[in-house]
This record gives structure tokens, C-alpha cells and sequence, in this order.
């Protein structure tokens, strides 16, 4: 893997570890109160200071990397999902079918999901449960065109064309030799997917829109410093740092995986090709 | 050449930039969401527009004193009111001031319920101009609190030109200072000096109320010259009222405004629908340790109901100091603090709800914090879908009316079928609200109301927390400014000693 594909994966697993055993690391509990130490300046005691009850920046910051790192994460999955299924069934199968599901993409893509996400968290409250429902509600068009567009290149290749010739059944063309195609630059595209999401959560928890008040959370530990940036600065600075990092990472890990993948070589089994062909060649097949 | 000339280029744009605003015909106040009402309330733009006035204003204990009357007589029953008009008011589109006009907008208000916020005409029998300055109006009842009721803020008197057939106002035309010209969504709400204000010509040509959401970015704008004044709701965060008072060109004052923000307990719902569980809550409450950790200097721990300067209704009736002795009532699950998205940018209540959140924390209760847009909050409230909420009440009329309405009277607010919401419900209440605004002398009046209150500090449906002290910014060299108990600028007083240069 290219240099910047393991600084990126070296960053994001710092941030995965954190996320994981964060609670271990963290000096403070992220919720605990001190109120002799309102709005402490970084020192030795509170590295990154402290907000305006006295908890201690860092350790919400950490416990905070779990709740907007694991969301994403979940968000991001459930959009793969949703994306794989309804991508390829439209791009394999093609016809009506993908007609029709194509058009409701447009239509999700088309609607302005941040306004949307504002009407939508603002009316019916937000929390985990709500921000995930409403990610993944206008987040998996997207990835599904694109799956879509890459399956319905790849269905008409000629080994996809030579598996259908000698029988293979359209299930097992599909997500054994078709999917598997895609599947890196599905990767890539997760990856820079997930950023979309961090910020996503972020932002709208920043408005006040997102998880609840209480939840650290990046986002939310940035709304509370809003009354406090031109005078306490730190609390501002420290979490978008935290944001800028992860996000910085992620980013140099998609490129140096793109770097990394041959899309070619993925989409073209040398070896598979040739048994392939060769199967072909003996059905009598001229297809392959 | 050609690389100085970009260099130049460049710093002029940034010094274009930084630069201050020097118009000096025009006060640019930076306020927090537009005052345009729409024509569906019934004055359309708000009072802090100094677009129309009232019969009546409150002054800072609120008590009632002239604006467009200059005085005015009840008869001994309480039943009929003379108001006597000023003679040298002219509205903005030329018609004067008469008693025919300010007859027509009271019936207005008769025929159209659903614009008269407070019920003030629900029970006129008769309004008519017995001359040219003054007007007679009957009640079916006593309304002994009248001149309160007539200077309210939805207590507007407009030109008969700017009222629809359907009683709706097509244009705020008024006798304020300024004229209304025209309202950007999200951007302003402009209004322009009026020649012939009986007050004198105001100083400045033209206000432009610049809408700037977050507060520290109207902070910004202030330090940056964009804006003159920062005067609205939430006004400047005291958390940089220090940085604001260092500043050589800023002036940071403040006052103790008519707002005092209460803890709504939903009477409906366990465990708060037990009186007990609101007691032990309120007992516990340590307003006084919330005001030094949290507030800092927005606020006073509230002892009573009202703020102290309404020494009528001030009885000490809560203590600023906790009970260590109290324990909270045991809840099955968290219980839920609602706020309102707006409130908890406008007045800190996610700081406020934090704070709560954490106490009652440690003390055995948890509280989770959801919040919801304001419409969708006022809806969750209304159907009872919270344990405990903040809400903010200022005292319009001078009076408790508005307070025991909005969170104890049983049927609620009579207009716009919004009902009481706390969910609180007592037959002992109601009676004496119907006799209290009803009464037939102010003395009787205060007595019911402060029997409610005395009940309500039992009972406790809803206690107050504490009491807004509001900080306000503005340019060194304005002069004239002073906000209201209702966080009105008085336009006209304004001026600049010294402009800047």
C-alpha cells in the first residue's frame, strides 16, 4: 500500500482504538460536573480544558469519538446494504425494474437532504434512532446508482456473458462473479461515504438537531462551545481538530486504497477469465 | 508590476472587508429572527419596530402610564372606561389621531377574537367616541385592569387604512417613530424615519434590524462595525460580556427585564402528576447555585412568581436556597426535559437544562434532554409529551393573568385554542381566576391573584426559576439607549453624541 494509505489507516485505527477503549484512556468520566473548574484552561490536569460544567474536553472528545464514529459506521453499513441489493438487482436485472428504481433515486437525490434533515429532526425530535432513520433513508441512493451503473458495465462482460451461456443461475451470476467486480471501488466509495456521514452527524448535532444534548458527541461538544469560541477558544479548537484529523485520515486512506486496488486487476480475474473462456469455447459457445 | 498590483488588489479587498460601516443617517441593530409577525397577528411587525403605538405603556414596575391617552377614568362599578387622546398624533399615512379610529380598531378586535390575544374585548358591551378625543367603552363585567390590557404588545392602534375587511392588517401603518418599509426574509426588517412623529423628527433616517441567528456572531458584527446595536432576544451572551466590556469602542449594559423563565412540571404524567414529586423537585432546586454556576449574571434566583420590581405580586413565595434534606420522587426511566430549539439558543436553556440534568443526576433522578423546533415543541407541550420543560413569561398586562392562563387556568388561552401547559387542573383556581378577572376593584383583583398564587406556590404545576437580567450592547458615542422591561429600544431617544469617525 502507497505511504499515505498507511498513514491514513494508521490515523483511523487510532481513531477505531479510541473508539473501542476509549473509556479506558479517558482521565475523567465524560459526564462528570466539576463546578470549581468552569471553563478551566488546557493545563495538566484537564489536557484540552474544560466546558462550561466543568467535564473534562478530552475525555468527552474520546467518548465522543465512539458515538459519532460508531453511528457513522452503522449508517454507513446500512447504506452499503440497502445499496448492494438495490443496486445490483437494478443493474444486473435492467428492464422495468430498474426503470422504476432508478426514478425513485432521482427523486431521493434530488430532495435537499440537509433542509429535508432540518424539517425532519426539528418535527419529530432527534436521537440516535431518528438521525440513523433519516441517514439512511437519502443516503443509500447515491451509492446505489453508482453500484448500479458499475453492475450494469459488468453484466455485460464477456465472462458474465459465457457464466449465464453455460447455466449459471442469475443469483449466483450475480453475487459470486458480478459483485465481486465492484466491491473495491464500493470500498473507496464507503470510505469517502463515511466522511459524508461524520460530517453529517456533526453538523446537525452542532444545530441542535442530532442526538441528544446530553450524548458526547463531537458535534454536540461543538454546540456547547458556541457561547464561549471568542472567549475559550480551546473549546472549539480541540474538537474540530478531532474532526479535522479523523476526516484527514479516512480521506488519505480511500486514496491510497484506490492507489493500492487495481480496479482492473479486480474486475478481470485473470484466472477466471481463462477458465471461463475456456469452458465457453468447449460448450461451443461463441460468446466468450 | 502586474505581482504588486494583485498584492494591492488584494489588500484593499481585505481592507474593504474589515472595514466599519460609517453611514450615520442609519442604526443597524443586530437581532436574533425577524420582527415580521405576518399579517395573520394582529400588529404584523413587533413593538421593538417603534412602528405603532398602544393607549397605554407599562413603565419598569409596570404599572401603566400614557402613550396615545393621556389619561383615563373608571366609573365606581369598574364597567366603563374614558380615555382621553393626545391631540397632535398624526399616523403614517397622514390621518390623525381621533376617538372615531381608536373605536374602530377596539371593534376590530371585538369582531375579530381571534386577533384580541388576551381577551380584552370578549366582554365589551359598547365603544363609542363621545368627542373628538375621547373614547367611552362599556364592559358586561368589571375590567379593572383595562389600561394594563391596552398597552400590550398585540395591543396595536392602527390608521382604518391598513385594516383588511377581514380585520387582518394589509400594512402596519401606525403613529411610531418609524415607518415600516420592508422585511428580507432571513436578511432584515427596515424602517424608515416618520417626518411627523409627535414626538419630533428621530434622529436617524433609516433602522435596519439585521438578522444574525447566533449570538456570537452578532457579537462579531458589533466588534466588526457591521452593526450599531445589539438589542433582542438573548441579547449579547454573558459569556462575552467581559471580552465586550474591555473593548475601548463598545458600551455593555444591562437590566432586569419583566422575563422570568419557569420549570413546567406535565401534572398529567408520572412522577410529576403526584404534588408530592413536584414539591420534593422544586425543594431540591438550588436557584441560587444555578444563577452563579450557570447564569453568571443572566439571571437572579427567582424567590417568587414574578420579578421583584411587581412588588404587588411579590410574596417570597420559593426559596432561592436548596433543601439538603429532599429527595427526588424514584422515576422507572429518565425523565424527559423538553426544550424548545429556539429557547435553547435564545435564552440558554441547553446550558440551564445541562445544569438540572446533572443535579438531579447525581441526586438519583435522571433527566434525559430532547429538544424539538419551536412549532413542534409548543405541540408535544400542548399534548403532554414531556416530564418537565423551560419556558420563558414576561407579564404583558402588569398583571398575573397571562402567567395563571398559559400554565394553570383549566381552559387556557381563549383565543387560538391553546389550553393551560402544565396539564394542571384545579376547580379552586378557576374560581378565583373567573372572580379575579372579573373583579370589581384593582384591590379585589390583587387579592384573588395572589391567592392563586399562593395556591400555585402549594400546589406547584409550574416554579419559577429565575428572573432574565438582560445585557445589551451598543457603539461608544449612541446615546438614547435603554431597553424596556419588554426589551423595546425607544428609537426615537437614539442618537449619536459623538458618530464615529
Amino acid at each position: 500500500m502507497p505511504r499515505i494509505g498507511i498513514a491514513g489507516s494508521l490515523i483511523t485505527a487510532l481513531f477505531l482504538l479510541l473508539a473501542l477503549a476509549g473509556d479506558r484512556v479517558a482521565p475523567y468520566p465524560p459526564a462528570a460536573a466539576h463546578y470549581d473548574r468552569v471553563l478551566a484552561e488546557p493545563s495538566s490536569q484537564h489536557w484540552m480544558g474544560t466546558d462550561h460544567l466543568g467535564r473534562d474536553l478530552f475525555s468527552r472528545l474520546i467518548a465522543g469519538t465512539r458515538t459519532t464514529l460508531g453511528l457513522a459506521l452503522a449508517v454507513a453499513a446500512a447504506n452499503a446494504a440497502l445499496a448492494l441489493v438495490i443496486g445490483s438487482l437494478c443493474g444486473f436485472l435492467g428492464g422495468r425494474l430498474d426503470a422504476i428504481v432508478m426514478r425513485i433515486v432521482d427523486a431521493t437525490l434530488a430532495l435537499p437532504g440537509f433542509l429535508l434533515a432540518i424539517c425532519f429532526l426539528g418535527l419529530f425530535g432527534g436521537g440516535i434512532f431518528h438521525l440513523f432513520l433519516f441517514l439512511v433513508l437519502t443516503g443509500w441512493a447515491q451509492l446505489a446508482r453508482i453500484i448500479r451503473n458499475e453492475i450494469s458495465i459488468v453484466r455485460h462482460l464477456d465472462y458474465i456473458t459465457a457464466n449465464a451461456s453455460v447455466g449459471y443461475s442469475t443469483g449466483r451470476n450475480l453475487f459470486r462473479h458480478a459483485l465481486p467486480a465492484v466491491l473495491p471501488s464500493l470500498l473507496i466509495l464507503l470510505l469517502n461515504t463515511l466522511v459524508g456521514d461524520v460530517f453529517a452527524i456533526v453538523s446537525l448535532s452542532f444545530l441542535g438537531l442530532g442526538l441528544s444534548p446530553q450524548t458526547p458527541e463531537w458535534g454536540i461538544v461543538l454546540f456547547d462551545a458556541r457561547s464561549f469560541f471568542l472567549t475559550n477558544p480551546w473549546l472549539f479548537v480541540f474538537p474540530a481538530l478531532f474532526i479535522a484529523v479523523f476526516t484527514f485520515g479516512l480521506h488519505l486512506l480511500a486514496d491510497g486504497l484506490r492507489e493500492w486496488l487495481d480496479a482492473k486487476k479486480w474486475l478481470f480475474p485473470a484466472e477466471e477469465v481463462q477458465l471461463l473462456t475456456a469452458t465457453a469455447s468447449a460448450s461451443g459457445s461463441d460468446t466468450a | 508590476m502586474k505581482m504588486c498590483a494583485g498584492i494591492l488588489s488584494v489588500a484593499l479587498l481585505l481592507s474593504a472587508c474589515s472595514s466599519s460601516r460609517h453611514n450615520r443617517d442609519t442604526l443597524v441593530i443586530g437581532i436574533s429572527g425577524s420582527l415580521n409577525l405576518g399579517t395573520n397577528n394582529p400588529v404584523v411587525i413587533q413593538r421593538n419596530a417603534n412602528v405603532w403605538e398602544t393607549l397605554t405603556e407599562l413603565d419598569d414596575s409596570l404599572t401603566p402610564r400614557p402613550q396615545l391617552a393621556e389619561s383615563w377614568q373608571v366609573s365606581p362599578d369598574g364597567r366603563q372606561w374614558t380615555f382621553h387622546l393626545r391631540k397632535d398624533v398624526q399616523f403614517q399615512d397622514g390621518t390623525p389621531l381621533s376617538a372615531a379610529l381608536v373605536v374602530d380598531n377596539i371593534r376590530r378586535l371585538k369582531a375579530h377574537p381571534e386577533l384580541d390575544y388576551y381577551s380584552t374585548f370578549a366582554h365589551l358591551a359598547s365603544a363609542t367616541a363621545r368627542d373628538e378625543s375621547s373614547v367611552e367603552l362599556r364592559f358586561e363585567r368589571p375590567l379593572v385592569d383595562l389600561p394594563g390590557k391596552v398597552g400590550h404588545y398585540f395591543a396595536g392602534i392602527f390608521s382604518p387604512s391598513a385594516i383588511g375587511p377581514d380585520g387582518k392588517l394589509r400594512a402596519p401603518v401606525g403613529s411610531g417613530p418609524y415607518e415600516f418599509v420592508e422585511s428580507r426574509i432571513g436578511q432584515y426588517d427596515r424602517v424608515k424615519a416618520f417626518e411627523r412623529f409627535h414626538g419630533g423628527r428621530p434622529f436617524f433616517r433609516e433602522v435596519e434590524f439585521r438578522i444574525i441567528p447566533d449570538p456570537a456572531v452578532r457579537v462579531m458584527s458589533l466588534l466588526r462595525g457591521d452593526i450599531d446595536v445589539i438589542a433582542h432576544h438573548g441579547g449579547v451572551p454573558v459569556s462575552y460580556v467581559p471580552m465586550l466590556k474591555a473593548k475601548p469602542e463598545i458600551v455593555v449594559a444591562s437590566q432586569d427585564v419583566a422575563i422570568t423563565h419557569y420549570l413546567l412540571f406535565n401534572c398529567k404524567r408520572r412522577p410529576f402528576a403526584e404534588r408530592d414529586c413536584r414539591d420534593k423537585f422544586d425543594r431540591m432546586l438550588d436557584r441560587n447555585g444555578m444563577a452563579s454556576t450557570i447564569l453568571r449574571g443572566s439571571g437572579t434566583a427567582a424567590h417568587d412568581f414574578m420579578i421583584s420590581s411587581a412588588v404587588r405580586w411579590d410574596r417570597s413565595r420559593f426559596s432561592p436556597s436548596p433543601d439538603t434534606q429532599a429527595r427526588p420522587c424514584e422515576a422507572s426511566q429518565p425523565v424527559v426535559l423538553l426544550l424548545s430549539q429556539s429557547d435553547m439558543s435564545s435564552w440558554g436553556y441547553r446550558y440551564v437544562a445541562d445544569y438540572l440534568a446533572d443535579y438531579f443526576g447525581r441526586a438519583g433522578l435522571p433527566i434525559r434532554i430532547e429538544s424539538l423546533e419551536a412549532g413542534a415543541w409548543q405541540k408535544a407541550v400542548q399534548q403532554g409529551q414531556f416530564d418537565l420543560t423551560l419556558y420563558p413569561l414576561s407579564m404583558p398586562t402588569g398583571t398575573p393573568e397571562l402567567l395563571i392562563r398559559r400554565l394553570a387556568f383549566s381552559k387556557g388561552m381563549r383565543v387560538r385554542g391553546i389550553g393551560n401547559s402544565t396539564g394542571y387542573s384545579s376547580p379552586e383556581v378557576d374560581s378565583l381566576f373567573d372572580e379575579a378577572v372579573g373583579a370589581p376593584n384593582l384591590a379585589a383583583q390583587e387579592a384573588r391573584f395572589n391567592a392563586i398564587l399562593d395556591l400555585l406556590a402549594r400546589e406547584k404545576p409550574f416554579v419559577p426559576l429565575y428572573h432574565e437580567r438582560y445585557y445589551y450592547a451598543y457603539r461608544r458615542g449612541l446615546t438614547g439607549i435603554r431597553v424596556d422591561p419588554f426589551l423595546k429600544l425607544d428609537l426615537a431617544a437614539i442618537r449619536w453624541e459623538r458618530p464615529p469617525r
